[in-house]
């Protein structure tokens, strides 16, 4: 690659892996995998870089290739998946903020186990509606569905986290 | 009632959101490398493609169907392999002896093959190879054509990436399939072309001998009930044909 593609590659990777990571990590509950994936889909966006460069966001580019890099592995058979034994977002997540109360590291460890315990493509869809912020459209772009479909979907784990939360407060309620 | 609300559940995404990640196991160095290593693995297997291209060798050439005078000597294959010229003009040869012994058609005289593009499989982008296009011509029956594609592509292409992340074979099938008449085992693809039309399709997929070689036979049909001749079947290759009933 010609020397000032690598270092416009280069800028683009420092600006695009923090917000690559935490993407990556809402999609996927396992931080060790979502780093995997980012890595992976880096490595992929430099390998296209001089044809994607002068694309108009590579970063929703690169956004829409770490999809289909993590659609793909959870399509591999799961004898050939590795598996991460480390619990580390939970662990991560309880270590309270520092100038913060115990109690938001609290609901920030029920609101990731609640987003983990979602189905992949449920997270996959209140991720790209509601923390990325994408238009329905964009979602049904990327996840490769019919606009219908987001919808009901993103609702559906929507539906899904707020019950998973009102369990949580209701037995903090009876204690 | 809700005792969550929507704010909440929404501040409490952002919340998860925006935390703080820690450093990343890998630095962009560490990407930099990993994706110059796909880089060389891709160039690798154009340059293996290449070489195939220029042996010229079909599978249909080693099976013997390729009349020696005709046959041009390797270039860039293995030892003692016989194939086509770099160029694959030999190649209408090869399936006119094919479309001969298999389908009892002709090849038209004025057939040839030129420098194209495919569509790759699975929405893959556009795909440069060496493409026949033509009519057979023989005792067809009545209101029928017969059009032929044999499609010569480089066993591994650089495909666009869109949509990314794929990364397709030509054909998308995983069919063993050669060119060869009455070989044991033959298989295809098959399926409507719209209207009555069907389409008959065999892929070989890339040997270290040769490129992938794709045929494709559609078979147009103008009006009234046709089938085909029986003498396009043998033992390996029943329901070569067939005709939807109107």
């Amino acid at each position: 690659m010609r020397a000032e593609l690598e270092e416009e590659f280069r800028e683009f990777a420092v600006a695009a892996m923090p917000r690559l990571r935490r993407f990556a990590h809402a999609a996927c509950h396992d931080p060790h995998r979502a780093d995997d994936l980012v890595q992976a889909t880096l490595e992929k966006m430099y390998a296209a870089w001089p044809r994607v460069h002068g694309v108009e966001s590579p970063f929703a580019y690169a956004r829409t290739v770490l999809v289909r890099v993590l659609v793909s592995e959870q399509r591999r058979h799961w004898w050939s998946r590795e598996v991460s034994t480390a619990d580390a977002t939970i662990a991560h997540l309880a270590e309270p903020v520092a100038g913060r109360g115990g109690a938001e590291a609290d609901s920030r460890l029920d609101l990731v186990a609640a987003l983990a315990a979602l189905p992949p493509r449920q997270r996959l869809a209140v991720v790209l509606r509601h923390l990325e912020d994408l238009p329905v459209a964009e979602v049904a772009r990327v996840m490769g569905c019919s606009e219908g479909t987001v919808k009901s979907t993103t609702s559906d784990g929507l539906a899904a986290l707020r019950r998973s939360l009102e369990t949580v407060v209701g037995q903090e309620v009876s204690r | 009632m809700s005792t969550v609300t929507d704010e909440q559940l929404q501040d409490g995404l952002e919340a998860v959101y925006t935390r703080d990640l820690g450093p990343a196991p890998f630095t962009v160095d560490d990407v930099m490398q990993g994706g110059a290593r796909q880089v060389r693995r891709r160039r690798a297997a154009v340059g293996t493609a290449v070489a195939a291209v220029a042996a010229g060798a079909l599978a249909v050439a080693t099976a013997g169907l390729l009349a020696p005078e005709r046959a041009a000597p390797a270039t860039g294959g293995g030892p003692g392999l016989t194939g086509c010229a770099p160029q694959p003009q030999t190649c209408v040869e090869v399936v006119r002896a094919w479309a001969d012994s298999t389908l009892g058609l002709s090849v038209p005289d004025s057939a040839t093959f030129v420098r194209g593009t495919v569509q790759g499989a699975h929405g893959a982008g556009r795909v440069k190879a060496w493409v026949l296009d033509t009519s057979l011509q023989g005792p067809a029956a009545d209101g029928q054509r017969l059009d032929l594609q044999v499609v010569l592509a480089p066993s591994e292409v650089d495909y666009p990436v869109d949509p990314p992340g794929i990364q397709p074979q030509l054909g998308g099938t995983n069919h063993d399939v050669r060119m060869r008449a009455g070989e044991p085992g033959f298989e295809s693809t098959s399926g409507p072309l719209g209207g009555e039309s069907r389409f008959q399709a065999w892929t070989s997929p890339p040997t270290t001998k040769h490129q992938a070689v794709s045929v494709r036979v559609t078979a147009v049909r103008a009006g009234g009930i046709a089938t085909f001749p029986e003498k396009l079947h043998d033992g390996t290759m029943a329901d070569l044909f067939w005709w939807t009933a109107p």
